[in-house]
């Protein structure tokens, strides 16, 4: 599901809180207020009634198309260790001995997070014979019910009776495989090194783009987007996104770049830097030249379509293995500094360059007053397109992006939380930010997308500390929508008030938890993965004097 | 054509097409309540006047007209103690929505094969949401997670089953998802 601008596209130009909004009245939880706001979107939208349209036939067809498919689906994600809905409710079972290991999925390091991702493995609720337990229970039951009520499910039940008969005959594909809104085509990472390719997990998310027009055939990615294991090709223009272990890479068009593991890239052409902070040294990128190890630096590599390869060292050390074309090692080097070097496919050593500055697209920059990241949390470089529930997905990142700077506050903001200390619960009042008060703006972004069933497992930690003090975090939807106008940027879509926010009262697995260091500087937060996104708006004191005065 | 001739006629056209016409009602009144009424009522006009029915005419085309007249009237009838859209909304829904037998059975397929692409936790909670009509606050209360967390799982379910089937259609139901992530 990582194809983001897959998934705006049909729906684009609709209003973003439709979906919501035909959901609620799918559900029947259609308040009067809101049948107004759907009636004035209905009425001024001809996408709108389409959409709403098509909604109805699909919610009328579920029930004639999931009978069949739903004990057989069962059994088929049971039958491949898939993870369930109803898996979770089992009371008594022991989370430890049930869990094994998620094939192919890294175990993480760094702050914050390796623990959390531990819990984070496939289980399943039913075994290759059928269903038990709750969800058998659930199952039957309903199932029983329904059967008695409406006599069409009689056929389809014999259907599900003939299913379950022969469900062993089924393919076994693992259906986690495919994903409904990656729809557009997807070009996995196999190359020479795709055995160490994770091509499960999203291992890097574009942070900026810049005038660029993809190849025909490449996945186009917009700013915020997931990147899983996966080939980059750009025409022209500049992308930069960072890894999941910290580096930021700045490609420059036309290039074509295969993200291969959460610290490891192949540049096949193109032009490229390189900034990998301390905690990322081991950060590789791979050309089909030389192999460049970061061991702490800003370097760039350009590879014309030869695959002759040159490589400048900006600032730091790196260590370069030549590709030897056979099963023998290369030979190893190490640049400093402004060292330039070429390889080339053919030549049993390096050739020592002038430095061309042009060859390279700049480093990315750290801003002036950019706060710092830490654990699951990425920063954005620039505002996506759309923060609407479901646009940017991923298991593995919450987004940081800057909103407006220096607001004046033109009223009093209520805020969740002021004061330094841990929070579980979250209330739209706990505090107001008053006027002539000015802030900085930032939005924290988590909005997995993972099954229902799964966010009582999967949780990510981070932390990012600012350079001023937070006055305030605004922590839940209608008060997240309320300041959008004042805060967010007005071209980017923002989720409606029901799909964003912490749950105010969660409880257990599903405890989201804010942390404000004493020095006010810090924010940690421990986001579980619910049915909408998790969204923060962090309020700091902005930079002029006279707010700090104020204060 | 004799009278036995046509009641098998209407009686097979009409079960033919109940589910169009009964999603066409729902479409335009958006209260399955409702819906229940004018398809009652509908039916009871359409072989009233199935005699000025010409089999070469598309029945569905034909039947809609009752529908909405019937959804007209139960607007009328019950204004003040049900909630409708708004005049204009309603006209053009009916205008827009009518139902075209063969974009449906597309638009079914489609479903078929994005459900099938679901993960399976999530067909589950769809199959647990529509096939055993299990309530959300039921199936709250049995699996320890909160109404709202399952209101919105399904809300984003359906949203991307919606995406997915609009996507199949626009391309011509022949997109592979194979190599998705």
């Amino acid at each position: 599901m990582s194809n983001h601008s897959s998934l705006q596209a049909p729906g684009s130009s609709l209003p973003p809180e439709l979906y919501g909004l035909m959901s609620s009245w799918a559900d029947a939880a259609l308040t009067d207020d809101e049948f107004v706001q759907l009636d004035t979107l209905l009425k001024d939208s001809a996408d709108g009634r389409q959409a709403f349209a098509r909604y109805v036939r699909m919610c009328q067809s579920l029930p004639e198309l999931i009978v069949p498919s739903f004990d057989a689906a069962i059994r088929e994600g049971a039958a491949n260790g898939e993870r369930t809905f109803l898996h979770v409710a089992e009371p008594d079972e022991s989370r430890a001995e049930s869990i094994s290991p998620r094939p192919g999925h890294e175990q993480r390091s760094g702050a914050g997070r390796g623990e959390s991702r531990d819990s984070w493995k496939p289980r399943t609720s039913f075994d290759a014979a059928g269903p038990s337990g709750l969800a058998g229970t659930l199952h039957s039951r309903h199932l029983l019910r329904r059967l008695a009520r409406q006599p069409w499910v009689v056929v389809a039940g014999l259907l599900v009776a003939v299913l379950i008969g022969v469900a062993g005959v089924f393919p076994r594909g693992n259906p986690r495989a495919v994903n409904p809104v990656s729809v557009l085509p997807f070009t996995p990472a196999i190359d020479a090194m795709a055995g160490s390719a994770d091509l499960d997990s999203h291992l890097a998310v574009v942070t900026r783009s810049d005038n660029v027009v993809w190849e025909s055939g490449s996945v186009p990615a917009e700013i915020g987007a997931a990147l899983k294991s996966q080939v980059l090709k750009l025409a022209s223009g500049t992308l930069e996104f960072a890894f999941e272990c910290g580096a930021s890479l700045r490609l420059r068009g036309p290039a074509e770049f295969t993200v291969i593991s959460k610290s490891r890239g192949k540049l096949l052409f193109g032009e490229l830097s390189a900034h990998v902070p301390e905690n990322a040294h081991g950060f590789t990128i791979d050309t089909p030249s030389v192999e460049v190890v970061d061991l702490g630096t800003e370097f760039g590599v350009s590879v014309d379509r030869a695959g002759i390869s040159d490589v400048h060292v900006f600032r730091g050390l790196v260590e370069t293995r030549m590709s030897s074309g056979n099963e023998q090692p290369g030979v190893l080097e190490r640049l400093e500094t402004d060292q330039t070097r070429r390889f080339a496919p053919d030549q049993p050593t390096s050739e020592v360059l002038k430095f061309d500055e042009s060859k390279y697209p700049a480093p990315p920059e750290r801003y002036h007053d950019e706060p710092t990241t830490q654990g699951a949390i990425c920063l954005l470089r620039e505002p996506p397109k759309s923060l609407a529930f479901g646009a940017l997905e991923s298991n593995e990142f919450i987004l940081l992006l800057e909103e407006r700077r220096d607001v004046q506050l033109p009223r009093p903001i209520p805020v969740s939380l002021s004061l330094p200390g841990r929070y579980d619960r979250f209330r739209g009042k706990d505090g107001k930010l008053r006027p002539p008060l000015h802030v900085d703006s930032y939005l924290l972004h988590f909005d997995a997308l993972t099954t229902p069933r799964n966010y009582t497992h999967l949780r990510l930690d981070g932390s990012v500390t600012f350079p001023r003090p937070i006055l305030g975090v605004i922590a839940v939807g209608p008060a997240l929508s309320a300041t959008d106008g004042l805060f967010g940027y007005a071209d980017v879509i923002q989720s409606d008030a029901r799909s964003r926010g912490l749950d105010r009262k969660a409880k257990g697995d599903n405890l989201d938890v804010v942390t404000l260091s004493e020095d006010r500087r810090t924010l940690h937060v421990s986001f579980s993965v619910g049915g909408s996104c998790d969204q923060l708006r962090i309020l700091i004191q902005a930079e002029q004097k006279r707010s700090v005065e104020e204060q | 054509m004799e009278l036995q001739d046509r009641q098998e006629l209407f009686v097979r056209l009409f079960a033919r097409y109940e589910r169009e016409l009964r999603r066409y009602a729902l479409t335009l009144l958006a209260d399955s309540v409702a819906v229940d009424d004018v398809i009652q009522e509908s039916s009871v006009a359409l072989w009233r006047k199935f005699d000025d029915y010409r089999v070469e005419d598309p029945f569905l085309a034909w039947a809609c007209k009752f529908i909405y007249f019937e959804a007209l009237k139960y607007r009328k009838k019950w204004q003040s103690q049900r909630r409708f859209f708004s005049p204009e909304t309603f006209e053009a829904l009916a205008r827009e929505a009518e139902p075209v037998a063969e974009q449906q059975e597309s638009e079914r397929l489609a479903l078929r094969d994005c459900l099938s692409l679901l993960p399976v936790a999530d067909r589950e909670l769809v199959g647990l949401r529509y096939a055993t009509e299990t309530t959300i606050a039921s199936l709250a209360k049995e699996t320890g997670q909160t109404a709202k967390s399952l209101y919105r799982a399904l809300e984003r379910i359906r949203r991307v089953l919606a995406l997915c089937v609009q996507k199949k259609l626009a391309a011509g139901g022949n997109l592979s998802w194979e190599a998705g992530t």
